[in-house]
């Protein structure tokens, strides 16, 4: 009985998975392929050749694009991190007159979908002339309500007699956020962190709104360039650009979660 | 030497209730003084306005003689022991101990020796590089301990801070708390709950009750010369016996068969008033039947090996009374004994306000312990 039970249930986990996964499964297997073998149907390659890897560096300025994505999604990462944390340090720790009013203010951001904010955005991008840099592409996006509520909630669970006792020892409140405040919240601060960085390594609108050069464009803007040039009917290039893409998000979800569980396993304060 | 010295302290935080109402105090250099109370009576409040942890209303606050009222903690020249601890969970015991000692522009030789030297005096020196959470309890509460040492500020505060741990290492670290005071000859201010740790600590303590002083003494004293009917009941366990009675120059009638001799002798000034009577429960004794003064119905008794606690009532009425007897007294449930109050010692209460009108007692304890040795 248990045992047609647990059958049943891993099947339906099978089917589950093999689901989600096929999309890039199949994108993967066609990153290999010939454009012959593509449209004839195949599931698998015949042969695993690395030529669709090869042309697609020379086709687009993957390289270019994938540099430009690194460098912005961690130009946020460190932003978003920073600025939410400070925040989200006031909030806590600092006393002053209207201070939940104004909590209550930033988290209602939240509720105005960020197209909304996307034209008075560019337009002030626009006339700071930063159009085309890495400013353009990261500074919008460092406020996050979510990132501050999310890091508030971990620092309330602080106790307050840490603050306090560094008070009477005598230690500066940035101090006291930086030695104290930042180790204590670690395992907040990389989900932050890996959130915010796969969230701006998968922005396209907003790249796309600011940036007009190669040499300043994203990956995922590259994808979209290699399915509208003419190289589109050349399905196993663009898969091979797609792998290439989501490898790096790949990597730093497995990277991160080791991590992440590491954090959160690491024990209660008292 | 006067050290601290609050004078008509006051706290509010609305601005109309004052959760501390003028509490005035005086400090001697290396006193270890206790702030005793149920909780929410304010004793941590004052202990918080003392460390500048919380803002001062009202009154002034002087340390050495200077008015601190709002100098930051750190400008205080104080150390603080805290009832959860506050280690900081990222460092281990050592960076705790000395985490905050560079602000005081001590060398790094320094901080490590007298690092050392704490860890030492209690007994910390294997666990120096362990993190909080690989401590136990106790460990943990000399680690907070050491950090407050290493300061070598001159005055100490404690909130409550045996309070997490069990009975028998709170019993130990009573006395190592206080032997390590004594040997640095700090000042000491110490917030509790517990009456039996501000009797056994304490040089001389204070009794709050709703934001207000009800006593300042030694503790011996407080005991034996009770001011009202809080501080009666609140030091001391069990706690004193206070009745009800009707004092009339021919007695005091406990109940309609019980009517004690008049103690107060031609002191007719509570005569005929409504007082409440307060005898402590060791001086209700066993008594032959000839000399009783009533007759004891026990409701329960609690057998504690070295004493026997008695809860009895009289006369059928429903207040119950504590007696406390030396050894094992085996009664059960019911039984009626002949008993007798000590005259000596009983207090008198207005039943208005619950101040003391008359004590029988003149507060000395009754042999010092030198006469005895001599």
């Amino acid at each position: 009985m248990i045992l047609a039970k647990r059958i049943s249930l891993y099947t339906v986990l099978v089917v589950c998975a093999a689901f989600m996964m096929f999309p890039i499964f199949y994108a993967f297997s066609i990153s290999f392929m010939e454009g012959g073998e593509v449209l004839g149907g195949q599931l698998l390659p015949s042969s695993l050749s690395l030529d669709n890897y090869v042309e697609v560096f020379q086709k687009v300025p993957l390289l270019t694009y994938l540099v430009n994505s690194f460098a912005t999604s961690a130009i946020v990462m460190v932003g978003q991190l920073l600025v939410s944390s400070l925040a989200a340090f006031a909030f806590v720790f600092m006393k002053f007159k209207g201070r939940d009013f104004l909590f209550f203010l930033f988290i209602s951001t939240m509720m105005i979908p960020w197209e909304a904010t996307m034209v008075p955005n560019f337009m002030t991008v626009q006339n700071l002339g930063w159009t085309n840099s890495y400013i353009g592409l990261t500074v919008p996006f460092f406020a996050l309500a979510f990132g501050t509520f999310l890091l508030r909630q971990h620092f309330k669970t602080i106790p307050k007699e840490l603050y306090e006792a560094s008070q009477v020892a005598g230690i500066s409140r940035f101090r006291f956020f930086w030695n104290v405040i930042l180790p204590v919240s670690r395992s907040s601060l990389i989900t932050l962190g890996i959130y915010s960085f796969l969230t701006n390594w998968n922005m396209y609108l907003w790249p796309l709104l600011v940036t007009n050069t190669e040499s300043a464009r994203t990956v995922q803007i590259g994808l979209k360039q290699l399915q509208t040039q003419e190289i589109a009917s050349d399905w196993g290039i663009v898969m091979a650009g797609v792998v290439i893409v989501i490898l790096p998000t790949l990597l730093l979800l497995f990277a991160g979660q080791k991590k992440l569980q590491k954090g959160l396993t690491q024990g209660a304060i008292k | 030497m006067t050290h601290v010295e609050l004078a008509g302290l006051k706290k509010s935080y609305d601005g109309k209730k004052n959760v501390i109402n003028q509490v005035d105090l005086q400090l001697q250099q290396g006193e270890f003084f206790v702030l005793v109370g149920p909780s929410g009576c304010g004793k941590s409040t004052i202990l918080r306005m003392i460390a500048g942890l919380e803002q001062i209303s009202g009154g002034d606050l002087f340390v050495n003689g200077k008015r601190m009222n709002d100098a930051p903690p750190n400008k205080r020249d104080l150390s603080m022991v805290f009832q959860n601890y506050a280690l900081y969970p990222h460092l281990n015991v050592e960076q705790n101990i000395t985490f905050g000692l560079h602000t005081k522009k001590i060398s790094r030789e320094e901080q490590k020796r007298r690092c050392l030297e704490a860890a030492d005096m209690l007994g910390l020196s294997d666990y120096l590089k362990r993190k909080p959470r690989e401590l136990s309890g106790g460990q943990r509460q000399r680690v907070a301990l050491a950090r407050a040492i290493v300061t070598q500020s001159p005055l100490c505060l404690m909130d409550e801070p045996l309070s997490n741990l069990d009975a028998k290492l709170r019993t130990r670290m009573r006395s190592e708390i206080r032997q390590i005071q004594r040997k640095l000859g700090i000042t000491m201010i110490y917030v509790t709950h517990d009456q039996t740790e501000a009797m056994t600590m304490a040089d001389r303590m204070m009794i709050l009750h709703d934001g207000e002083s009800m006593q300042i003494g030694k503790p011996l004293d407080i005991y034996n010369h009770p001011a009202n009917t809080f501080v009666a009941t609140f030091i001391g366990s069990p706690a004193m016996n206070v009745m009800e009675a009707d004092v009339s120059p021919n007695g005091i009638k406990l109940s309609p068969h019980c009517i004690l001799s008049n103690p107060m002798k031609g002191n007719l000034k509570t005569a005929n008033k409504n007082v409440q009577i307060g005898i402590r429960p060791e001086h209700i004794l066993f008594s032959a039947p000839e000399q009783a003064d009533a007759v004891a119905e026990i409701v329960n008794t609690e057998v504690l090996g070295t004493e026997t606690l008695l809860t009895f009532t009289l006369d059928n009425t429903k207040e119950q009374w504590i007696a406390r007897w030396n050894g094992q007294w085996q009664f059960s449930v019911g039984d009626r004994i002949p008993v007798r109050f000590d005259l000596d010692t009983i207090h008198l209460f207005s039943k208005d306000n619950g101040r003391i009108l008359w004590a029988a007692n003149d507060g000395q304890p009754k042999q010092a312990a030198r006469e005895v040795l001599r």
